[in-house]
């Protein structure tokens, strides 16, 4: 055969083959000296394309050699095409891919963005986690998606979901979601039907709820036991009746939070709506021993980490509404931030939610799918119970009710009083990357916030420095202008009278009485250098006469190494630590809050 | 087995078509002549049609996280170049402050079709993941003298010079002075030190001895691993190999675990729920003997140290930790699919040059990644830690490189989670659990 064999061969194929392996060796030489083959993985790939060319080379020669014995050889020929590349088209994606994950490891997953309110996240990472885990059985261990679950507070979500996710949402809230699972279906239909006009980049696909979680309300152990009835009690009972036992009931803003609005509303109908609000106090972190409206998860949630369980008791109103989750699919249209290789991962969790894996998943994570009994999670020492009767049918009241609901809150709520305080300190005159001094920036956030100004609020103006606080604007109400020429009279010079201003304030704002609500916000770029008064002095006054105190802290101020929170926490107030960039915002925001409106 | 026999006798005629093996002379030529060719073809064709060097006109974008330096000295810095280069205008497209949503964002947007990032400033854990993913296009005839050695190292990849250090970073351990007789040499000093103190009722409002970031987020990894070199223990070794099954990195977590607990706590029990500003605040509250923080607590704490508004002044020191420090900071590297490559090398070399470097530091508060920086009369009496902190930085490691860095990270801390509640003991799996997160499982 040999002898054959070597007759047959000319040069020819000589030639085919020593070219062949030019071209490989010549290849192999350029890559490494580009340094594509730095890793043993390279080289081993690299020798097995060289082995693949060199073995069908051959083999083609081969088979050719045998195929001019052949009768039909055409026909035989084809149909051994045909199905070879048919077992190839078959066996190797999955072959190329386990081969891949051996020499190279796990491709990287695909990044989904997932956004959900504040109360939800931690719930909603605990499930993500688990459905990444799941993407990776059947992939040879590698995960194939990664969700990044991140939250934003009220219902900034939606109204940055409403602008398209401007520059600013990406710098404040995050990144552009693919996901987003908000408390409640009532807050997704809007947004959907604004977003899905022509010449918006972004598009929402309103998905169906994946689990619910009531709206109860946390007392102590000991105040359940004796409020707790044999027989279900609607919201207004319980609320006369834990009211009754003189502990601070305290409810997240309803315009802000989806658990304060439906308990207040649920409220509303059996109470009168000024008798609720005069009851309730809103605060971002409940003081111990406290009544709280919340959600059922957050409770549980909240009792697991506690040291002598349970912290508190859900009581479970029998008309109570529930925050029941569901999941919208993103798209965005620009072509920059598509993120286009995200809907099938980001359609693969909505489905996985429905399995029976997924439901035991946010059963453990303390929330009720809607087609599966609570399971272990739901147990009496965590402060829950898992079987529920609950009387209403549908999760929220309808749109309508909302109007209604949001004017009668107003109402009840009382017109703000506000006390401005702004640092006129030397430090003031100090300039931004803008070239303006921080106190012209402040100045301008000024004029833009009181643009906030509802109909009936008032609001008057100081300045601090050296040690004196001098008054610009009485308080009433005064056009805008006004204040902006008394503002930029003022030159920024000497020390901080920090405390001496706030003080100043809340003499000035007075006591809140049925008509008023009072709050002072200060603006310092400082720690307090010129003040008679301690901050003791000034968190005392603040806790005895109960007025809002919020601070704004810019430059070198800082909420947290000042402990400047010490004095707004004394009222439920809030200290903002803010940048020249951002101020304009941060004080809008916060007279937003003041005023009555949502922040 | 009768085939492998004839496979094996076949074997001389196995090979490229027509050729034998035996006759070799073939194959030596076809190789010879291959490697000739690659040779002129390199050094005389490739010359004629080499790129050309100015650079290309149109806006940069510049994708960041958010601005922390002080006064927005980045952005000066941006607006300097944009002054001197009007057709190369660079924007920065700001991201959100955690580390995680930026590198989300990052991520969805390199791997997009468009055009869209010309420049990425990524977190010195990122480099890895983004050159194996293709996102990033090496760096060519960057002169690399001058940039601290650490830094420098957390730009590179397989050998691959990536990325070019924007600001650099490392922990410093705070450290009260009139409480402090002299500088602990190891955890187990921190914690005698931090016992006569809390015993001696020097000062009333101490709860406890040291303070660090053990909220669970990328601060929880930080600090465990410091504490873990700190005993002289490690994670991963320069293989890439978990061995934090050891003695000594569970005499450290132990420390850590134990300190938590008791009357007396040696490790402030609160520091499981804190971050980097509310570590800082504790220790101006006089709560701690120790901290380990970043050096930008420095600053917050230097203008506040005096006494004010009833609350007792502080005098602190600030020294290395006792165990080499974690590198921090960020890197700049051009995106693969950016039509400006050039501009944008040119854009990264002026951000990261002497003059940028010092203004960033002298003014921003960034620490410097060059080594002449330090040296500045000006910056060494601004910032008073800036020995102590080229120091640490030229002591400090690397966090395990794996382009699965975000995923051994949360498995690590599930670990340290882990180990925290049930006294330092390892659970069961940890090394397996790390190796796969290593390799992305």
């Amino acid at each position: 055969m040999e002898d054959v064999d070597q007759r047959r061969s000319s040069t020819t194929p000589r030639y085919a083959g020593a070219l062949m392996l030019a071209a490989v060796a010549g290849h192999l030489l350029s890559q490494a000296a580009v340094g594509a083959l730095a890793t043993w993985q390279s080289w081993v790939l690299y020798g097995l394309g060289t082995a693949l060319l060199v073995v069908s080379a051959s083999a083609i020669d081969r088979l050719n050699r045998v195929a001019k014995r052949i009768r039909l050889r055409w026909v035989v020929f084809t149909a051994v095409l045909l199905v070879s590349a048919g077992l190839v088209a078959l066996a190797a994606p999955p072959v190329v891919a386990y081969g891949r994950v051996l020499l190279l490891g796990c491709p990287q997953p695909t990044e989904v963005r997932v956004l959900t309110s504040v109360d939800a996240e931690p719930v909603v990472s605990e499930v993500a986690r688990k459905f990444e885990q799941h993407t990776s059985a059947r992939n040879h261990g590698c995960r194939t998606a990664r969700l990044y679950v991140f939250s934003a507070p009220g219902n900034q979500g939606a109204n940055a979901l409403r602008a398209s996710w401007s520059s600013q949402d990406l710098r404040e809230i995050g990144p552009h979601p693919d996901v987003w699972l908000p408390d409640s279906t009532t807050e997704t239909n809007e947004v959907a039907r604004r977003t899905g006009g022509i010449g918006s980049a972004v598009r929402i696909r309103p998905g169906e709820s994946v689990a619910f979680s009531p709206v109860v309300l946390g007392v102590p152990p000991a105040i359940a036991r004796d409020v707790v009835s044999g027989t279900p009690e609607t919201w207004g009972e319980l609320f006369t009746k834990v009211g009754g036992t003189g502990i601070p009931i305290v409810r997240p803003n309803p315009l802000m939070a989806i658990d304060g609005k439906l308990a207040t509303e649920a409220l509303y109908e059996s109470l009168t709506p000024a008798v609720v609000e005069r009851r309730v106090q809103e605060a971002v972190r409940p003081p111990a021993g406290a009544a709280v409206i919340t959600t059922e998860q957050v409770l549980l949630r909240r009792n697991r980490g506690c040291a002598e369980k349970p912290c508190l008791t859900a009581l479970y109103p029998s008309d109570t509404y529930r925050a029941d989750y569901p999941l919208n699919l993103v798209e965005w249209d620009a072509p920059d931030v598509s993120n286009l290789a995200a809907r099938e991962p980001a359609r693969r969790f909505q489905e996985w939610l429905g399995t029976q894996e997924g439901m035991s998943a946010l059963n453990a994570a303390g929330l009720r799918p809607a087609r599966q009994a609570a399971g272990s999670a739901f147990r009496e020492e965590l402060g829950v119970r898992a079987g529920l009767v609950l009387d209403r049918a549908e999760a929220a009241p309808d749109d309508d009710a909302h109007t209604a609901f949001q004017k009668s809150y107003e109402q009840a709520k009382r017109d703000g009083r506000v006390w401005l305080t702004l640092d006129a300190s030397g430090s003031m005159a100090e300039q931004t990357v803008s070239g303006e001094t921080r106190f012209a920036v402040a100045t301008e956030g000024v004029r833009k916030a009181l643009t906030q100004m509802g109909e009936k609020d008032t609001y008057g103006l100081s300045v601090f420095n050296n040690d004196e606080v001098r008054r610009l604007v009485p308080l009433g109400r005064r056009d805008k202008e006004a204040t902006t020429a008394a503002l930029n009279a003022v030159r920024p010079t000497g020390g901080t009278p920090l405390h001496q201003a706030i003080l100043d304030g809340l003499d000035r704002v007075g006591a809140d009485d049925a008509d008023h609500v009072g709050a002072v916000i200060a603006l310092t770029d400082g720690e307090d250098t010129t003040s008679a008064q301690t901050r003791q002095d000034v968190v005392n006054t603040v806790a005895q006469k109960g007025i809002r105190v919020f601070i704004i802290a810019v430059g070198d101020a800082s909420c947290s190494a000042h402990a400047l929170t010490e004095i707004t926490d004394a009222s439920g107030g809030e200290c903002r630590d803010s940048t020249t960039n951002t101020l304009g915002d941060d004080l809008v925001a916060l007279f937003r809050r003041v005023w009555g409106g949502a922040g | 087995m009768r085939w492998l026999r004839r496979f094996w006798e076949a074997r001389p005629r196995l090979g490229p078509p027509g050729v034998v093996w035996a006759n070799r002379s073939w194959l030596a030529m076809g190789v010879a002549i291959g490697v000739v060719l690659t040779i002129l073809f390199t050094s005389g064709v490739q010359p004629l049609f080499r790129e050309p060097t100015e650079w290309e006109k149109g806006k940069l974008v510049v994708l960041s996280g958010l601005d922390l330096s002080e006064n927005g000295q980045r952005q000066a810095l941006i607006n300097q170049w944009n002054a001197e280069h009007p057709e190369q205008p660079a924007e920065i497209v700001e991201l959100p402050l955690e580390a995680d949503g930026q590198r989300s964002e990052m991520v969805a947007r390199a791997r997009e079709k468009a055009d869209n990032v010309d420049v990425f400033n990524l977190d010195v854990t990122w480099t890895a993941e983004f050159a194996q993913s293709g996102y990033l296009r090496p760096l060519s005839g960057v002169d690399t003298s001058g940039f601290l050695r650490r830094p420098l190292e957390s730009c590179r990849y397989q050998g691959v010079l990536w990325a070019l250090p924007f600001n650099t970073d490392a922990g410093l351990l705070f450290y009260r002075k009139d409480l402090v007789p002299e500088e602990p040499l190891g955890l187990d000093d921190i914690a005698t030190t931090s016992l006569r103190a809390l015993r001696s009722d020097r000062d009333a409002r101490l709860t406890a001895g040291f303070g660090g970031q053990f909220d669970d987020y990328e601060g929880l990894t930080v600090n465990a691993l410091e504490l873990i070199w700190a005993e002289k223990g490690d994670v991963v070794d320069e293989t890439g190999k978990v061995v934090i099954d050891s003695e000594r990195t569970r005499r450290a977590l132990r420390w850590l675990a134990d300190g938590l607990k008791g009357g007396e706590p040696v490790v402030l029990p609160e520091s499981r729920d804190q971050n980097e500003l509310l570590t800082t605040q504790a220790f101006r509250d006089g709560k701690i003997v120790f901290m380990r923080n970043w050096p930008v607590a420095h600053r917050a704490l230097e203008g506040n140290r005096g006494e004010s508004a009833g609350r007792p002044g502080i005098e602190f020191e600030v020294m290395r930790l006792t165990g080499p420090s974690v590198l921090g900071g960020q890197n700049l590297a051009i995106s693969s699919k950016s039509k400006k490559p050039r501009a944008a090398q040119a854009l990264i070399e002026f951000l990261t040059g002497p003059r940028s470097q010092q203004l960033l530091f002298e003014r921003g508060g960034l620490a410097a990644t060059r080594g002449i920086v330090y040296q500045d009369s000006i910056v060494t009496r601004k910032h008073l830690y800036a020995g102590t902190l080229l120091k640490a930085i030229e002591d400090a490691r690397l966090r395990p490189v794996t382009p699965y860095y975000s995923r051994f990270s949360d498995e690590f801390r599930n670990v340290i989670r882990y180990a925290l509640d049930h006294d330092g003991a390892l659970p069961a799996d940890a090394v397996e659990a790390l190796t796969g997160a290593l390799q992305g499982r």
